[in-house]
């Protein structure tokens, strides 16, 4: 009986101990910290499909047709928007909320805010593969869509824009200095040049600045706010003579003080006060001509002042992540961005580059520039133009530096340390957000 | 204590139903647990196995327990922990068995010794870290084990499920159990209800501090979030490092050691920003997917994984989480604060640890205490149930019985009067012994007598041989047992010659001895022969059993020859020589008849033949019965017992006045009822009485029965003449004739003129000169005399002038020819004249028709009877005849 009962035992045990092994382990943790990978794209239907494009901007309404013509199952659905306010406050919210249309037509200004992964479909995968395109993109254009980190096509340029000049042709001739496109903008290469000129219309009361910041953000746009490791890139000497000229230009009171945007600005155009405006791109003949109409044939446009090259902006075309007609979607911007429809510039430069000097654009006339022929001068400042990598951390450099160059031109603090300290507190204000995004 | 285990088998369908219920229970207790707080818990699961090991032995608990445990592993997934209730169930049944015989002791040593240490051991080999809530697991098991363990004692100890399993059971409790039960209750009851109370308070108590904890946070955040617009909101979602760096900022500002986790999150669990204790909790961000979770309020949750797959519950728990969720207005974000019970739960598990600590140890010493007292109180009760136990048999032995010493007052005086009452229980069986003695003595006595009874009822007492009863026993049995008939009989009937004579010569005395004598050569020679028996009287009889009529036949003569030996006997000291002889009858059976009765009579018959013949020799019935003169000697036989038997009876026929029709007297009519023959006329049995002698005492009866019912009759009212009596020869001839009579009539009370005698003409013819004087006498004597029969002796008128009679009756050979025979008549008519011409009266018998009625009524003869006027009647319908006749005066045409 003793012995029974010590083999029961250590049967017993042995038994325990095999199923207490066969159980799961205890203390697992039961969480997964890691993020989650992306959910897998729904499988599109064969059938027809309905793509939903948003656009700030008018003028797709040919492309619409003729796609559709082409792709007789894909419709296209445009919502337009009033403003690019407008647009860009719908967007957010949209793709906040993990709707939102197909394709986005974004004005690059809006762009930064999306170049974090997940918001945006990645070009370069499948069934996208647009790396075939990037030979068909200039460099400068074709990492300016990339994501923060590098490592995504987040976007196709459709058009982009330069800074150009609109200036007062008969206002300048009237003063006695060149008038003609291309001596102007010559002429006003020469810092000492334009300040003469707002010297001399001061009196007047007319003006070709509008706030100190001018001329330091067209510098900026020329060279862009991060580079590619998000070091803040306006810390030159260049920023510092530009500073010394706009802060020569304050103390001569030589500034508007109101901006081309607010009705102040507007007005000013409208009542002949500001004859030169040059914070606008390409497109902007069409803005004044709207502000006054009745000013066609006095404006001309040339090459930016101090011979800088700048890029204003672009519009980007991108699919959102969470569309179902990613396939269609993409048919849809490869037919836009690749000019198949023939192509509309608006004042614009293709950023496909094939699609680049059309002929019928090339010779152009601008009837409320006095007929000039305004498309080379577009394509060759978009040639010399860098179009630089938008962030996330865009805005809030952008609002600092003009802020604080606003304050070192008021404050006439020295233009180095000026523009030093910007760059520091620039820096050291995103610092954090900067190692996120290079981090991750 | 008894083990009260019902058997290992189970064969009742109760028992199978039993503990299939059981087994269902624990699996219920399994699933279901109360819980108290944290992870701690009561679960009863293992009570119902205690209960199974109680009721069915410990094989069967243990099969039970890994019948649930597999269950609960396949369908529940339960804590590992549970899994050693097998090995526990094994090793408690164990140490109960062999040792303890109390199941909460057991229990405490199985976890003191084993439990504690295995299961802890397994717990570090599961790879988990051994922290106190480990402990707690631990001890939590313990106390759960101690309650079921105390609660399954009691529970079989006082509702006894065995009654209602075994309905014959016998069952008792023992006090030190009782006690041990009860102190153990009181010091677990207490605290079972402390700790639950107290985790149920504990566990609110941890609830609001941590809900109080939850909302100040949530508070201070969104406070700090109010600034923030909808696009900030909304480019936290898309991921806007500089509004998702602001907020883990805001998040961050958590102080260093705080618990508070902080997250913001969408609905479908992505998160956008946290701080480092939410990064570094180990839940996942869809805890809602998974787990189990607790919904304190709209917002409030307690999380902890589920209670499955852990060693143990607290284990899980360990892992809780306390999460709030605020939703942020018009964007798919929330603020999501998590707290782990963790930091909460060491405090309580500290508290649990401490009580768990205190229960045991409380238990360890009401165990001993329980223990010292119950043997302190139930040593002495002990000691004096050993001196009761038996107590009858001590007593009955006078053994010294042991009385227990003890200071407890009341044991005292239980044991104070056990002892007086065994005292008198030891006097009183002494007084019972010697009662039991004298009585033994007695019924040996009676046994004796019994013995003797029996000896004295089977065995003749004179000669010691069997008596006839005995006879006829064995007989009885001979024939029954020889069912074929196979077996010859030859019964031999011995009747001593001259044994009367000498009897009746030389006494009683002499005569016994002389029976004994010959009871004594029978003896002698018996074992040769069948059975000897003597029937009474000088009758013997000897069976012989397959014997034939030649072995008989030599028997009979041998015992012929014994029996003519001389026989001396001393009587009185003086030698007498007798000499005797048998008379053998003897009937064979079954050639004789198959019927016992009939072959004694037979045997009888012929003994009674061989003794008319002379004696000394032996006769066959089958010659008797060749002879016929069977029914004769039958007579002969039975003649003599009539008498005793009451067989002789006397019938009445009255006798009427031929003109008047009164009776005037009536006849008293011998008859013999024979049991086997019926109604025998005197005609046939008065003879062979003449000739065996025994007329004298037949007379004498009728003549007192006659007259004995006459006086009834006349004391009844129902008549008023004589009675008329026939006598033989032999009684008148009688010397004591008169005596006789006047004895009768003294006796009977009945005057001499109501008995009349009837004499037969031809006997007083034939002895008129003896019987002159008699007549005479017995004339003067005042009885009424009648010549019976007259006319048939032919010479009967000189009779009249000599015989002083009363009444002449004309016998019945001249009377029942009167209506045909003119002869007859005028010779009745004479005979009436002539009769009454001497003054006296004429009877005229045989009256048979009407109309020798009528011609005698002519003749002037005084009465007659006859069949015509009345047949013969026993005394019964005589009586109500008469009655009747009374009633009706019955007309008779003379």
């Amino acid at each position: 009986m003793k012995g029974l009962n010590v083999i029961c035992f250590s049967l017993l045990l042995c038994v325990l101990m095999i199923s207490s092994s066969c159980g799961q382990a205890p203390n697992q943790p039961l969480s997964n910290t890691n993020p989650k990978a992306q959910t897998a794209v729904p499988s599109e239907s064969s059938l027809n499909a309905e793509i939903k494009v948003w656009a700030a901007n008018t003028g797709l309404d040919s492309f619409k047709q003729d796609f559709e013509s082409m792709y007789p199952k894909i419709k296209i659905n445009i919502t337009k928007f009033d403003s690019l306010d407008k647009f860009n406050n719908e967007c957010l919210s949209a793709l906040s909320s993990g709707t939102g249309p197909d394709v986005l037509f974004f004005d690059s200004s809006f762009f930064g805010q999306y170049t974090v992964n997940g918001i945006l479909e990645d070009l370069l995968k499948d069934p996208y593969l647009a790396g075939r395109y990037e030979k068909d993109f200039s460099e400068d254009v074709w990492e300016s869509n990339k994501s923060a980190d590098g490592k995504s096509l987040l976007a196709m340029t459709y058009l982009t824009s330069p800074y150009v000049t609109f200036y007062r042709e008969d206002i300048m001739k009237e003063n006695g200095f060149p008038s003609e496109p291309e001596e102007f903008g010559k002429f006003i290469e020469k810092p000492e040049n334009l300040l003469a000129i707002a010297k001399k219309i001061k009196p007047k009361g007319e003006y070709i600045f509008q706030w100190p910041t001018d001329l330091p953000n067209l510098m900026g746009s020329s060279v862009g706010i991060f580079d590619k490791n998000l070091r803040f890139m306006r810390n030159t000497n260049e920023f510092a003579k530009i500073l010394d000229i706009t802060k020569e230009a304050h103390r001569a009171g030589f500034e508007l003080e109101a901006s081309v945007w607010e009705p102040a600005g507007e007005k000013a155009i409208e009542d002949n006060k500001l004859v030169m405006v040059f914070n606008m791109g390409s497109w902007g003949s069409g803005s004044i001509q709207n502000f006054a109409p009745e000013q066609s044939g006095k404006w001309r446009v040339t090459k930016p002042p101090l011979g800088i090259c700048a890029w204003q902006s672009d519009t980007k075309i991108a699919i959102n992540s969470q569309s179902n007609n990613k396939k269609s979607a993409w048919k849809f911007v490869e037919y836009v961005f690749t000019q198949q429809s023939g192509g509309i510039n608006y004042d614009m430069v293709n950023g496909y580059k094939p699609s680049r000097r059309n002929n019928r654009q090339m010779e152009a006339r601008n009837s409320f520039l006095g007929e000039q022929v305004t498309q080379p001068l577009y394509e060759d400042l978009a040639d010399k133009m860098i179009q630089y990598k938008l962030t996330p951390l865009d805005n809030t450099a952008t609002e600092i530096f003009a802020k604080d160059i606003s304050d070192a031109t008021v404050r006439n603090i020295d233009s180095k340390t000026a523009i030093r300290d910007i760059a520091d507190k620039i820096e050291k204000t995103l610092e954090e957000e900067r190692k996120d995004l290079i981090e991750n | 204590m008894r083990n009260l285990s019902l058997g290992k088998t189970l064969k009742s369908p109760n028992l199978i139903i039993g503990l299939i219920f059981l087994t269902c229970m624990c699996m219920v207790a399994r699933i279901y647990k109360v819980p108290l707080s944290y992870g701690v818990y009561i679960s009863f699961s293992s009570f119902f196995l205690f209960v199974i090991l109680r009721l069915y032995g410990t094989v069967f608990g243990v099969v039970s327990s890994v019948f649930v445990n597999i269950f609960v592993i396949i369908f529940l997934h339960s804590d590992t922990i549970s899994l050693f209730v097998p090995l526990e169930i094994l090793v408690v049944g164990i140490i109960y068995k062999s040792k303890t015989q109390n199941l909460f002791l057991s229990e405490m040593i199985y976890w003191l010794i084993l439990g504690c240490p295995i299961t802890s051991l397994f717990f570090f080999l599961q790879g988990g870290e051994f922290g106190i809530e480990g402990f707690v697991a631990v001890l939590n098991q313990f106390v759960i084990g101690l309650i079921n363990a105390l609660l399954a004692d009691m529970m079989i100890s006082y509702i006894s499920p065995q009654r209602m399993l075994r309905s014959n059971a016998n069952y008792t409790i023992d006090f030190s159990i009782l006690l041990f039960h009860f102190t153990l209750l009181s010091v677990l009851g207490p605290f079972t209800i402390f700790v639950s109370i107290d985790g149920l308070n504990i566990n609110r108590d941890t609830n609001i501090s941590i809900i109080q904890t939850i909302e100040n946070k949530k508070f201070d955040i969104m406070e700090q979030l109010k600034g923030w617009s909808i696009i900030d909101l909304r480019k936290i979602k898309v991921k806007s490092p500089i509004q998702l760096n602001k907020l883990k900022n805001i998040l961050d500002k958590e102080p260093e050691g705080s618990i508070v986790g902080l997250m913001i999150q969408d609905n479908n669990g992505k998160v956008y920003a946290s701080n480092k204790q939410a990064n570094n909790y180990d839940i996942s961000d869809d805890w809602k997917s998974h787990g189990k979770i607790t919904q304190l309020s709209d917002d409030i949750y307690i999380w902890h994984p589920e209670l499955t797959n852990y060693y143990t519950d607290e284990t899980a728990w360990k892992s809780a989480f306390f999460i709030k969720e605020t939703k942020f207005e018009d964007i798919d974000l929330k603020l999501v604060i998590k707290i782990p019970l963790l930091k909460y739960s060491e405090e309580i598990w500290d508290g649990y640890l401490n009580k768990f600590y205190i229960i045991i140890i409380a238990c360890i010493i009401a165990t001993i205490l329980s223990i010292i007292i119950s043997r302190f109180l139930s040593g002495a009760l002990l000691k004096l149930a050993e001196s009761t136990t038996d107590i009858p048999n001590k007593l009955g032995r006078q053994e010294k019985i042991n009385w227990p010493n003890t200071s407890i007052s009341q044991i005292k005086s239980l044991i104070l009067n056990f002892t007086e009452m065994s005292n008198k229980l030891e006097q009183l069986f002494s007084q019972e012994k010697e009662m039991n003695n004298k009585l033994l003595v007695q019924t040996d006595e009676m046994k004796k007598s019994k013995e003797e009874l029996k000896h004295l009822a089977y065995y003749d007492a004179l000669t010691d041989l069997p008596n006839r009863h005995y006879f006829i026993d064995y007989l009885k049995k001979t024939v029954e047992e020889d069912e074929n008939k196979y077996k010859i009989l030859a019964i031999m009937f011995i009747d001593l010659n001259r044994f009367k004579q000498i009897n009746d010569s030389l006494g009683h005395e002499v005569g016994d001895m002389l029976l004994k004598e010959i009871a004594r050569r029978f003896k002698a020679i018996s074992k040769n022969y069948s059975f000897i028996a003597r029937l009474g009287g000088d009758e013997f009889v000897i069976i012989l059993e397959n014997a034939d009529k030649l072995k008989a036949a030599e028997t009979a003569n041998f015992i012929n020859k014994i029996l003519a030996d001389k026989i001396d006997i001393v009587y009185n000291s003086k030698r007498i020589e007798l000499f005797t002889s048998g008379s053998i009858g003897i009937s064979m059976y079954p050639m004789d008849s198959n019927d016992i009765n009939t072959v004694l009579k037979n045997a009888d018959i012929a003994m009674y033949a061989a003794k008319k013949t002379g004696g000394n020799i032996y006769r066959f019935y089958e010659e008797i019965n060749k002879d016929n003169k069977e029914e004769q000697i039958h007579l002969e036989m039975n003649l003599k017992s009539a008498l005793e038997r009451k067989e002789l009876v006397l019938y009445y026929q009255p006798q009427f006045n031929v003109k008047s029709g009164n009776i005037t007297a009536v006849e008293a009519l011998l008859r013999w009822n024979h049991p086997e023959l019926g109604l025998i006329l005197p005609s046939k049995f008065i003879p062979i009485a003449n000739n065996i002698g025994l007329m004298q005492e037949i007379g004498y009866w009728v003549l007192k029965e006659a007259c004995a019912q006459i006086k009834l009759w006349r004391d009844m009212g129902i008549i008023n003449t004589r009675v008329t009596v026939n006598l033989s020869g032999d009684n008148f001839e009688s010397q004591y004739i008169i005596d006789t009579i006047q004895k009768v009539l003294d006796e009977t009370g009945v005057s001499p003129e109501l008995l009349g005698l009837d004499i037969t003409e031809s006997y007083l013819l034939s002895n008129f000169t003896n019987l002159d004087k008699t007549v005479s006498d017995l004339k003067q004597l005042g009885v009424y005399i009648s010549i019976d029969d007259f006319g048939e002796g032919g010479s009967s008128i000189s009779l009249l002038k000599d015989a002083p009679v009363d009444c002449v009756k004309i016998d019945r050979i001249f009377i029942e020819k009167l209506s045909t025979d003119k002869k007859s008549e005028l010779i009745v008519k004479a005979l009436i004249d002539m009769v009454h011409s001497i003054g006296i009266k004429v009877v005229a018998e045989g009256v048979e028709t009407p109309e020798n009625v009528d011609i005698l009524k002519n003749m002037d003869c005084d009465d007659i009877h006859g069949f015509l006027l009345r047949a013969p009647m026993d005394k019964n319908n005589f009586e109500n005849w008469l009655i009747n006749y009374n009633n009706q005066r019955a007309v008779f045409e003379l």
